[in-house]
């Protein structure tokens, strides 16, 4: 089976989605700005409808020496349970929420790669996620977030939008009062290295962070050219 | 981006539902749909306020739901400011939204100045 996908939420506070299909996966995004001591990395949220995995994103990025971090975590949950998944993700500051189902995603083992990135107190317009090894199958989602906190901050930043060959799944460009958030996901069809670069045009001192995960499908999506089934049906 | 609702609501303390708003021809076939709230953080109440967006492919008949609850009060973050709280759900382009209908489960009442928009994507 293809992968696809179903639904997503997004906001500030906890997410909760009803009528997930038992099997498919979700994928939990985490965008903060805090702290430094509520943790070195975005904590993992909790699901009463399963359990998240990941962490992809390590430690935050620092600005305003280190008194403040600026974090991206992905998280995922493979053949999650039917029904009503309510997630709870970490407390902090200012936040900004995905939470997505897909499906055609294996039942297990279903993270490949992945790779982040992060610019602590710079000034740049501009923030790669860094680049994963090569994916080991052809069918793969591909996932990627960022959070950006500024000085003052900008009432829109100016992202480009959509990261490009992605779609994007939630996006703030607000950094005056918010968290620069972008979260979006792809689907390729083919191996290799997977990198994405997120992009804006107010250029102020600041923190960015950005990760990047591939999931593996489940493998179905194959297609058997008729001809090569001809000799068979002839035989037959 | 069109607009659905923007005005106050008057949310009282407990679950209450609120009449669907018929929203035919919003979704483009084939293009997804993200559908937002935005809505001060300064206004909510001590405890969780829960909101739920729910979304009908069938005219209304039965809705898929997408969920955010909000500890209050909201405290000040960057800059002393209160972050804006938000809501959103993004429909696959493989089905087409009929009606969009909100519920509010909220620990005591207060005024909820809120907009609910949607643009394809």
């Amino acid at each position: 089976m293809a992968i696809k996908f179903v639904q997503s939420t997004t906001g500030t506070g906890n997410l909760t989605l009803n009528g997930v299909a038992a099997g498919n996966t979700l994928i939990a995004l985490d965008s903060t700005y805090r702290n430094p001591s509520t943790g070195t990395a975005v904590a993992t949220p909790t699901d009463t409808g399963g359990t998240f995995t990941g962490g992809i994103g390590g430690a935050c990025a620092l600005l305003f020496a280190s008194a403040w971090d600026v974090g991206i975590g992905i998280f995922y949950q493979a053949n999650a349970a039917s029904g009503t998944h309510t997630v709870t993700y970490e407390a902090s500051t200012v936040r900004q929420h995905t939470l997505a189902e897909f499906s055609g995603m294996k039942a297990s083992g279903i993270l490949d790669v992945s790779a982040t990135a992060k610019t602590d107190n710079g000034t740049v317009t501009s923030q790669s996620t860094g680049t994963t090894g090569a994916t080991a199958q052809a069918d793969e989602l591909i996932i990627i977030g960022i959070g950006v906190a500024h000085d003052t901050g900008a009432a829109n930043i100016g992202f480009t939008n959509p990261v490009s060959g992605f779609t994007t799944l939630h996006i703030i460009s607000d950094t005056s009062s918010n968290i620069g958030t972008m979260h979006a996901y792809k689907i390729v069809s083919a191996v290799g290295v997977q990198s994405a670069t997120f992009n804006w045009t107010d250029s102020e001192i600041g923190g960015e962070h950005a990760a990047i995960a591939a999931f593996r499908s489940d493998g179905l999506n194959v297609q058997i050219p008729i001809a090569s089934l001809w000799p068979i049906l002839v035989a037959c | 981006m069109a607009a659905i609702f923007s005005g106050s609501l008057t949310v009282s303390a407990g679950a209450k539902t609120y009449a669907a708003i018929p929203v035919n021809g919003i979704q483009t076939t084939g293009q997804s749909l993200q559908v937002d709230i935005v809505m001060p953080g300064n206004v909510f109440p001590t405890g969780l306020t829960t909101l739920i967006l729910g979304f009908s492919y069938d005219g209304g008949t039965t809705y898929k739901e997408a969920e955010g609850g909000y500890l209050g009060p909201i405290l000040p973050g960057k800059g002393g400011s209160i972050q804006d709280q938000a809501l959103g759900f993004l429909i696959a382009n493989s089905t087409t939204v009929t009606h969009v209908r909100l519920k509010t489960n909220a620990p005591s009442a207060f005024t909820l100045p809120v907009s609910v928009s949607a643009v394809g994507v």
